[in-house]
């Protein structure tokens, strides 16, 4: 019993760990070793352009519509993509600040994070390298 | 014209000089004490020598829009900035274009330019220049611009014309077009953030110049504002906004048909009508002040968003009388559409001082007592002819239907009171209040190059 039971719990988790577990990274490079919650926030939402030890930040993100995109900023503020985009157009055109670069997939967001010690963004759990360093760990759901 | 375009360049640069030499110059000085500064810090960071600073960004905004109105007795302004339509369709009141470069200098200076082209009621060009300044961030908290600002006073002040950016078809006239005479100022600002009790505060100061022409009964009223003085306080809290913001300004020159009526005013000899001075005084443009207070409210949680801004505007200048005015806007979330209702109103806190008409002697030459008192009626005509009071009601519907662009589909219903109809130009003589029905179809996006 107890088996068949640990076999389900198994297999109902296993699409979520199959997703990955959402990290906020930056490279092995940087002086930052970690954030909180709200610290990630001002950084993605643009209400800051520097870390708390205000070294300057250069925020990357993935493109329109993919669904780590997505479920990041569900979690990160409970925002669709549409509502991020106005969001920045707000920041944008308003002449406060420059929504985060866009990159192509995981695989050049890493690439762009590994080579600049300012830089932070996103991955999933079994992207993590060792030239990447975690400063912000979602909790499980 | 172009004579007339330099004059009002160096105008604007005699002004700028004029107004705050010690201002211009401390930052300027501030700005190369930086630059020597960020020259040695780079030095110091050069184990990341691939990174350079300098950086050059362009995007820009647009929306074609499409209204149709109702009435052929009052034709609409999107603002008064704006022309007023005079078709039953139209593309002018919400279509423009907008182009905007980031330019990055070093860490902490950059700079901004955004050009907007619309159906404007100026035609110099340097009006369309929405943007343009030089921004310094010595660290995470201060920041200080110098140049072409967005006066920060409501909600959606500094991106008014980025459709995108907004829920509905265009800013709330009632709230957003009577105001666009201060929508930019030259000079500085300063802002100061920092976290608080969760949230983040952000308080701006900002002192400068502006220049606005204004489409006001098929006629141009230009007006120079000074001593622009504008504070904003904003306070975000996860899913609310909360800013109050006031603003403190001073006619410096105007150019509108009011003047003429204010030079024979001043002609006409006391003994005859001993109020014709003080008509003058409070007619006359120069010297006369405002004062903007502004609060504003906001609420953006799961499918709600709710918004709501209350305005007042006090003045002590004849021909327009203090006003206050306010919006609530209701918006629910289905997928990516977002459905909303809007009820605005706008209406004056004051009447026009009413002058009695002058007392002239029998013995006066017709031709003397006539002019007299055709000047006393367009002195009561100007005092009245900024009078305002209307509601409105709007339903719409904004879909997101692809990443960086939405469509918008909007009825308005407004209710004006026939002496109240300032918003709009007044093509032929109103009999009793009127209603008028807009309905809009915009297609809005964003882009990066």
């Amino acid at each position: 019993m107890k088996y068949w039971a640990g076999l389900l719990i198994l297999m109902l988790t296993q699409p979520i760990r199959a997703e990955g577990e959402l990290l906020v990274v930056v490279s092995r490079e940087s002086r930052v070793d970690s954030l909180t919650k709200s610290q990630v926030v001002d950084l993605f939402m643009g209400r800051y352009v520097n870390f708390p030890n205000g070294d300057k930040a250069k925020v990357f993100d993935l493109a329109p519509k993919s669904e780590m995109k997505g479920q990041f900023y569900r979690r990160l503020v409970n925002r669709t993509e549409a509502q991020i985009d106005a969001y920045w157009a707000r920041l944008l055109f308003s002449g406060r600040n420059t929504p985060p670069k866009e990159t192509e997939s995981p695989g050049q967001l890493i690439d762009e994070i590994i080579s600049s010690s300012h830089a932070i963004g996103y991955i999933s759990s079994q992207d993590l390298i060792d030239s990447l360093k975690v400063v912000y760990r979602f909790e499980a759901l | 014209m172009p004579e007339k375009r330099t004059k009002k360049l160096n105008w604007i640069v005699d002004k700028v000089v004029d107004n705050s030499p010690r201002i211009i110059g401390g930052s300027v000085l501030l700005l190369l004490a930086h630059l020597s500064v960020a020259g040695q810090a780079q030095a110091r960071t050069h184990d990341h020598p691939q990174q350079s600073e300098f950086n050059l960004s362009i995007s820009g905004f647009g929306t074609l829009g499409v209204v149709r109105s109702s009435s052929d007795e009052l034709y609409f302004h999107r603002e008064l900035s704006m022309n007023a339509s005079d078709s039953e369709y139209s593309f002018k009141p919400d279509s423009l274009f907008g182009l905007q470069v980031n330019v990055d200098f070093t860490e902490s200076l950059d700079g901004i330019t955004q050009v907007v082209l619309k159906d404007r009621a100026s035609d110099t060009a340097l009006d369309s220049l929405e943007l343009l300044f030089l921004r310094y961030r010595p660290n995470r908290d201060w920041s200080l611009r110098l140049g072409r600002t967005s006066t920060d006073l409501y909600m959606l002040s500094e991106y008014r014309n980025v459709s995108y950016a907004y829920l509905w078809s265009r800013p709330i006239p009632e709230f957003y077009a009577i105001t666009s005479s201060i929508a930019k100022v030259d000079g500085v600002d300063v802002s100061y953030t920092h976290a608080l009790g969760g949230g983040s505060w952000e308080t701006k100061l900002a002192y400068g110049i502006t220049h606005s022409v204004l489409a006001v009964q098929a006629s141009r009223f230009e007006v120079d504002l000074k001593n622009v003085l504008a504070l904003t306080s904003v306070y975000t809290l996860d899913n609310w906004i909360f800013r109050l913001a006031a603003a403190w300004v001073e006619v410096d020159e105007l150019e509108f048909q009011t003047n003429e009526l204010v030079e024979e005013l001043n002609f006409v000899p006391d003994i005859l009508w001993p109020e014709a001075g003080v008509l003058a005084q409070s007619i006359d443009g120069p010297g006369k002040k405002l004062q903007y207070y502004a609060l504003g409210l906001q609420y953006d949680h799961m499918n709600w968003i709710i918004q709501s801004e209350l305005g007042y505007i006090n003045s002590d200048w004849g021909i327009i009388q203090s006003f206050y005015n306010g919006y609530l806007s209701v918006g629910y979330r289905v997928d990516e559409m977002t459905f909303y209702g809007v009820l605005a109103h706008i209406d004056n806190s004051e009447e026009p001082t009413r002058y009695v008409s002058p007392q002239l002697p029998d013995h006066l030459p017709l031709e003397l007592s006539g002019g007299i008192n055709a000047l006393y009626q367009g002195s009561v005509e100007a005092l009245s002819a900024s009078q305002i009071e209307q509601t409105t009601l709007s339903v719409g519907m904004r879909w997101d239907l692809y990443p960086n662009t939405c469509v918008k589909f909007q009825w308005d219903h407004t209710w004006i009171d026939s002496r109240g109809t300032a918003m709009w130009t007044q093509a032929q003589e109103l009999v009793g209040d009127a209603e008028v029905d807009l309905l809009s179809l915009n297609f809005s996006f964003i882009f990066s190059l």
